[in-house]
Order: structure tokens, then C-alpha cells, then sequence
């Protein structure tokens, strides 16, 4: 649209810019307003040419504008902006996939839903809530199946945001009110902010009535003492 | 009488931001005000004036953005923010004191030739 | 918004949220804090440092917690930042023993650490599989750590232990 005369005038002013991320932003800024300029001038019946010479002249000292203009470009502060934008950008990225993956574990497939229902005996739903360090441990379910196969249910997460992510290894010993202990079991996790967690034992006793859940290690304790619906059923037979 | 002038200069920022007060404008419209205000007095060399926009924009007295006007051309307006009006606010009042104190001067000159 | 403040804006921005992600990361700024957030993090601890040793990019950490002694590990990672490396729960002293000790390999490195109860013993001895005699002399506090990285790219692993008295006479011995 503009002619050499124009260019030559706007490369000298943008040469002064050392910022050379600004330099489009300037130049079409300039290009406007020469270019209003020119219409107003063949308004008044100067032909293209002569109107266009005029109008760059009325701008002034290409030389002038362009050292003051730099000034207010600060490379210095126009890079550090740059980078310290491109940083924030990536951490708002990786932020956001950090809470999309956590957000994930809210939607995921509830782990006590898994046990078809024609297995299940009875299930108890329980709501004890413990806190060893910085973690909030909840159990949430006992499932009893048929097969003798109790099966119990928890979620935990770090209390506070600031939180490393760990997983539970351990939740403790699994007994009963009648003495027994049980091992090799199996178990699942799965994470994220909150993790679902599930823990079978294969074989629990039909005698007992209660189910204990007891952790003491390194000076940490508790236990929770679930009663099951097994005792009952044997005091009605 | 025309006098050649720049903007770059301490009244300018008094002039620009009294103008934006009134309605936000591109480059060439505050040009073209200011000529009319000055009854043609001043010759600007306009392409001054970007630097001292920009300057404006830096300190927080204006921001830009990008609208096309009536005409269909995009173009960059500025608008003057609340710090600019309490800038404007100062400079009004420096303003004046220093035309008051120059009148006084006057004034005085032709009163003690009196 | 003028540049100057666009760059207060994007520095907060950083600021808060690489201390969330690095939260998150488990990643600390100073080896204690991940020394710390590790054993907090597992449900051990806190253990009193006994002796920080540095090796390459790792310290590791002699501890005291209770009635337990563990070396914990912390990495540098991404220069400027400690995370928990492994081991950070150790093993129970048991006092009546002369020396208790333990010995694991990992990442081609050899450590073996423990607690000497027998103010007797002056020297510990550990020799390794592939014949390599480790020695130390001065203990921290009452506790030793002897490492070994493996230099011909073959695995070594724990032979024996032997801890020595003033004069030289062996008064204690492992396998």
C-alpha cells in the first residue's frame, strides 16, 4: 500500500528499536497514521505521490523517533518479560495437567464396585478416619463375599496442598476378635490426589465378629475395630 | 506564526493526557486535535508523539488496544487509566501554579516599571 | 498493563506455582527438607542427623530415631532441588549386640552403616566379595558408614565385618 518512500522512512525508525519483538507492533502503528495522513493530504487535492512525501516529512527525524522509541522498548525488560511469560505459561500448563491427572482419580472407577453382587454376603459401610503425619486415611468399606474373601476399602490423601505425593505401602495388621491374624493378601492403589486403595484377605474367619485393623510402627498407632455382621448371623441359626 | 515543535517534552504528558481524558483516540487523532486546539500554531513533527505514548503506556497512565473505529481500519487507541487521571490530576495543579507564578512575575515586572 | 508490572504479574505467577509443583514433586531446596519430607512422608521419624556425607550428587544421611539408626539418601535433582532417594527407614538397634550394621547395594553403589555399641571396638573392617578391604577408623558419634563404588563395573556385595579394639585384636565379627 505504501511506497518506498514510506518504507525506508519506517525501516530507519524500527533500526533504533533493539527490541525486535515490538518492531511489528510499531510499525503498523506508524504505517496508520502515515497513512492517514495521506488521505487527509489528497483531501485537500494533492495527487498520491507528492501527499505521501509530505506526510512522511510531517512525521519528523526518523533518527529522533526511532532513539526515544527504543528507550521505552527496554530490551532488557522486553526479554525478561518474554521469558518470564513463557515460563509462567509453561508452569500454568503443567499445573493444570497435574490437576486434570488428580482430577482423574475423582472419576475413577469405584474399586468396591468390582465385586460382582450375586458374590457379595453383606458389605458395611464405615466412616473412620485416621491421621498418621501429614496423611488423612479413611476407610470407607468391608465387603464379605460368599467365598469367605472379606475385602476392605480406603482412600487417603496428603491433608494441606503441600504435599509430597507417597504411596501407602502399609495399613496395618489385619485381625480378628478371635485371635487370628491374617497375611498374604492382595491389594490395589490407585492415585492422585485422593487414592482409592483396596486390600483382600482371602480367607477371613466366618466366627468372627469383628474385624480389627491395628498399625503401630515407628511410634505411629492406631486401631480401628469394625464389627461385622457374621456374629449375628450365627446368634439367629 | 507556525513554530516547529516536538513532543518529546514535560508538557506534552499534561496535553496528551487532558485530550484522552475527554475519549479515548489513535496517534493520528490526537495529532490532529491538538493542531486544531493550537489553531494550526504548531507544526508537530508527529511521529514524536509514539515515543511519548509509549512512554505513557510504561508508566500505567494509559493503555492500548486494538479496535476498529467507524472507518473499518484497525487501529491502536489509547485510554487513559485511573493512575493517568490522578497523573493528569497533579499536572493540571503544577500546571497552574507555574502560570500563576509566571503571571506574578509579569505582573510585578510591569508593576514596579509603573 | 504496563511491561514492568506484566513481569511482577509472571513472576508471582512462577513463584507460586513452582512452589505448589515442587510440593507436589516431593522436591525440596535443601537436602535436610527432603531428608525431612521423606521420612515424614513413609511415617519415620524425625530422626536426629548424626553425619551428612556427600557422595557425587547424593548425601547421604546417618540418622538416629528412637530406637532405630537408618542412612538415608537425598539426590540432587534439576539442579537446584533435593528429593528423597531411597531407604529412608532403617533398623533397630539392638543393644546388647557389640555392633549392629546393615549393608545395601543400589545404583552401583555399595554402603554399609551401623551403630557400634561396644565402646571397645576402635575399627570396623568390611570386606567385599571381590576381596576389597573397607576401613574406618573415626566414627560419627557411634555410628560408621563405609562406601564402595563399584570400579571395574562388576557388582560387589557384602562379604564380612569386623570391628577391632585398641590393640589391634578383633572383638567382633560378621557374615
Amino acid at each position: 500500500m505504501l511506497s518506498p518512500k514510506s518504507e525506508v522512512f519506517l525501516n530507519e525508525v524500527l533500526s533504533y528499536v533493539k527490541f525486535t519483538f515490538d518492531r511489528n507492533d510499531i510499525r503498523k502503528e506508524l504505517e496508520g497514521h502515515i497513512s492517514d495522513k495521506i488521505e487527509y493530504y489528497m483531501e485537500l487535492g494533492s495527487e498520491p505521490e507528492e501527499a505521501e512525501q509530505l506526510s512522511v516529512q510531517d512525521m519528523g527525524d526518523a533518527r529522533e523517533i526511532g532513539i526515544e522509541l527504543n528507550k521505552q522498548h527496554n530490551p532488557v525488560l522486553g526479554w525478561i518479560w518474554r521469558i518470564t511469560g513463557i515460563i509462567a505459561a509453561l508452569l500454568i500448563l503443567l499445573f493444570l495437567f497435574v490437576i486434570a491427572m488428580s482430577m482423574g482419580s475423582f472419576f475413577q472407577k469405584d474399586l468396591s464396585k468390582e465385586t460382582p453382587k450375586a458374590d457379595i454376603l453383606y458389605q458395611i459401610d464405615i466412616k473412620e478416619q485416621i491421621r498418621i503425619d501429614d496423611r488423612i486415611i479413611r476407610f470407607t468399606k468391608v465387603i464379605m463375599e460368599e467365598s469367605g474373601e472379606l475385602s476392605i476399602f480406603y482412600t487417603y490423601h496428603n491433608a494441606g496442598l503441600l504435599g509430597g505425593s507417597w504411596s501407602l505401602g502399609y495399613i496395618g495388621e489385619i485381625l480378628d476378635d478371635q485371635g487370628n491374624k491374617y497375611v498374604a493378601m492382595s491389594g490395589q492403589q490407585q492415585g492422585g490426589i485422593i487414592t482409592k486403595g483396596m486390600l483382600t484377605i482371602p480367607d477371613f474367619s466366618r466366627d468372627a465378629d469383628t474385624l480389627i485393623i491395628s498399625y503401630d510402627s515407628y511410634n505411629r498407632k492406631y486401631r480401628i475395630e469394625i464389627p461385622l455382621e457374621a456374629g449375628e448371623t450365627d446368634e439367629q441359626n | 506564526m507556525e513554530i516547529d515543535k516536538g513532543l518529546i517534552g514535560g508538557s506534552t504528558v499534561l496535553l496528551l493526557l487532558s485530550l484522552l481524558e475527554e475519549s479515548d483516540l489513535y496517534g493520528y487523532e490526537i495529532i490532529r486535535r491538538l493542531e486544531q486546539r493550537s489553531d494550526n500554531t504548531f507544526k508537530f513533527r508527529e511521529g514524536t508523539l509514539y515515543p511519548v505514548l509509549h512512554k505513557l503506556e510504561n508508566k500505567g497512565y494509559v493503555k492500548s488496544y486494538l479496535s476498529k473505529g467507524d472507518t473499518g481500519k484497525e487501529r491502536k487507541y489509547y485510554k487513559i487509566t485511573n493512575h493517568g487521571k490522578k497523573q493528569l490530576a497533579e499536572e493540571k495543579e503544577k500546571w497552574e501554579r507555574f502560570s500563576l507564578s509566571v503571571n506574578k512575575v509579569i505582573g510585578g515586572g510591569i508593576h514596579a516599571f509603573s | 498493563m504496563s511491561r514492568t508490572k506484566k513481569i511482577i504479574r509472571n513472576i508471582f505467577i512462577i513463584t507460586i506455582l513452582s512452589f505448589f509443583i515442587t510440593s507436589w514433586l516431593g522436591l525440596s531446596l535443601t537436602p535436610l527438607a527432603a531428608h525431612k519430607k521423606s521420612e515424614r512422608g513413609i511415617h519415620y521419624g524425625p530422626s536426629e542427623v548424626v553425619h551428612i556425607e556427600d557422595y557425587k550428587n547424593s548425601k547421604f544421611i546417618l540418622g538416629k530415631y528412637d530406637k532405630w539408626v537408618s542412612c538415608n539418601t537425598v539426590n540432587r535433582v534439576l539442579l537446584f532441588f533435593w528429593a528423597a532417594g531411597s531407604q529412608p527407614i532403617g533398623f533397630e538397634n539392638e543393644k546388647g549386640k557389640a555392633l549392629c550394621y546393615t549393608w545395601l547395594y543400589s545404583n552401583s553403589i555399595f554402603k554399609a552403616y551401623g551403630i557400634i555399641n561396644d565402646k571397645n571396638i576402635k575399627k570396623i573392617e568390611v570386606t567385599l566379595t571381590n576381596g576389597k578391604i573397607l576401613t574406618q577408623t573415626e566414627f560419627y558419634d557411634d555410628m560408621f558408614l563405609l562406601i564402595y563404588d563399584k570400579e571395574d563395573g562388576k557388582d560387589t556385595y557384602f562379604d564380612s565385618i569386623r570391628g577391632y579394639d585398641a590393640e589391634n585384636k578383633m572383638i567382633f565379627e560378621g557374615r
